[in-house]
């Protein structure tokens, strides 16, 4: 299972927790996994067309997702952290 | 009733201004809007008149409700340059030097205001991801006002720009890998630990300090705007808040309105926003691996990256790139003819003016003002040229005389 990070932001929209298991296996894997078990977290998460929002950023095993095609593997134990769009500078 | 209150940039959607840092409705990014009842005109420009010589002088349009910060910061010299100027083929130059702030960045003025926050809030401890200037001034900050400082840096900066927080008094965390790195894990570290991360978590009140800059600068031209401010752009946020300060300056009757062109500046080894203004592109991509000696500018993914792209057309701005060696020689062009040392940062500012100057994109009667947002003692190594033409002699006139002599014929 991949170990999914949520920010304080998003936890009342997963039920409250910090950290949830998914077993998706790919980018598009896991927002189905999301989108069943979480609508409310997916919605904030992915526009309609199923692109990631502009304001949020996905992490996995510390690459952008946004920079990765729907089908990049999703590792068994890899670390998927969810955050909002990071400004710094 | 509160002055001011957060607004998405994004949705629109307000709130009061407290410590949240992120829209709750999609995420997106918050900015301070200020209550229309604000003072303005004749009224205003009194008031900020018999202000202090600093930041604070603004306070009326800054989010800041309680100032009791000891430091220096801000009302830094406009210096007219006419000896850059004439080599930039510029009458109307001036550089705005801010290397000579507390830390010796332009960050001790957003750090002045985020800290400020910070304490209003109940914090006890301020961090930050920097490139090293931000290190610096949020290290300085926490010790002249009492509080605890953790900052984190990318592997590999400056030594000097590494040495100082330490003797600040900060905890300096090195980040194997990039600014962008160091940024995502401490967007992570924000969940964990309760600290005000200066230019994260309070970045809403954080980036109205970069407003200073222009308004210092329009009192300082005799309440005017100028023709064309050039900006070094790394996360975007100065540029972006220059353009917010001319808005409020104009809103308020400061000034009068008239055009100001926002002219960016980035190293071409991490230009990912002077690649899409070049390209005509709405949205920069990412620079993964940034090369460049500018390293206060090496941000592969600027948060407010596609905001500069959007203001730099809608001004008839650009944004500019140059290489490592122009942003060198730059430094050595403003230390040579106005006897100020920049940093790489404000190199490439001065480079890429120097590009669009030569390029005619800029009326050579047009008053045009260069941010110089970081001092070169910092980063001295970068300018050195390998041959100095240094003289080492023993301690006799003979020895002078001929070797000076030397050096003289030779330089001929």
């Amino acid at each position: 299972m991949a170990t999914i990070r949520i920010p304080t932001v998003l936890r009342p929209l997963a039920g409250g927790a910090p950290v949830l298991d998914s077993p998706a296996r790919t980018l598009s894997g896991l927002r189905t996994d999301l989108s069943s078990r979480f609508p409310t977290l997916a919605a904030r998460l992915y526009g309609p067309d199923g692109a990631l929002q502009e304001y949020v950023n996905v992490f996995v095993d510390g690459e952008e997702a946004r920079e990765l095609a729907s089908d990049a593997p999703i590792a068994p134990n890899a670390e998927v952290v969810l955050l909002p769009a990071v400004s710094g500078g | 009733m509160p002055r001011y209150s957060l607004r998405c940039r994004s949705c629109g959607a307000t709130g009061v201004a407290d410590d949240r840092h992120s829209c709750l409705e999609c995420l997106g990014p918050l900015e301070v809007v200020y209550d229309d009842t604000l003072a303005s005109g004749r009224e205003l420009r009194e008031e900020i008149e018999s202000g202090p010589r600093s930041i604070w002088r603004y306070r009326s349009l800054l989010p800041v409700d309680r100032v009791d910060d000891p430091g220096h910061v801000g009302w830094t010299p406009l210096v007219r340059a006419d000896r850059l100027g004439a080599a930039l083929g510029l009458r109307q130059l001036y550089l705005k030097n801010d290397t000579v702030t507390p830390s010796f960045s332009f960050k001790d003025r957003v750090v002045a205001i985020a800290a400020a926050k910070a304490k209003e809030f109940g914090y006890d401890t301020i961090a930050c991801a920097s490139t090293g200037n931000l290190a610096g001034a949020v290290a300085a900050a926490a010790a002249r006002l009492g509080l605890r400082a953790v900052v984190f840096v990318p592997a590999g900066i400056e030594p000097a720009k590494l040495a100082a927080p330490v003797v600040y008094g900060a905890q300096l965390v090195e980040v194997t890998g990039t600014y962008d790195d160091v940024n995502r894990l401490v967007a992570q570290v924000a969940d964990e630990r309760h600290w005000a991360f200066v230019n994260f978590t309070l970045r809403p009140y954080y980036t109205e300090g970069s407003k200073t800059l222009l308004f210092e600068t329009a009192e300082q031209l005799g309440w005017r705007l100028p023709d064309a401010v050039v900006i070094p752009v790394a996360s975007g946020a100065l540029f972006v808040n220059t353009a917010k300060a001319a808005r409020e300056l104009v809103r308020t009757g400061l000034v009068a309105d008239s055009p100001v062109r926002l002219l960016g500046a980035q190293p071409e080894g991490c230009g990912p926003v002077a690649a899409a203004y070049a390209g005509q592109h709405q949205r920069y991509t990412p620079v993964r691996r940034p090369a460049t000696v500018a390293h206060s500018l090496a941000i592969g993914s600027p948060a407010d990256g596609n905001a500069v792209l959007a203001l730099a057309r809608s001004s008839n701005g650009a944004v500019e790139a140059a290489t490592d060696e122009e942003i060198v020689e730059a430094i050595r062009l403003v230390a040579r003819t106005e006897g100020i040392f920049v940093e790489p940062a404000a190199g490439t500012t001065v480079a890429c003016l120097g590009r669009l100057a030569r390029a005619g994109a800029i009326d050579a009667d047009a008053t045009v003002v260069a941010y110089l947002t970081g001092n070169g003692f910092k980063t001295a190594d970068v300018a050195v040229p390998a041959h100095t033409g240094t003289i080492r002699i023993p301690a006799r006139l003979d020895a002078f005389l001929e070797a000076f002599e030397g050096a003289e014929k030779e330089a001929a």
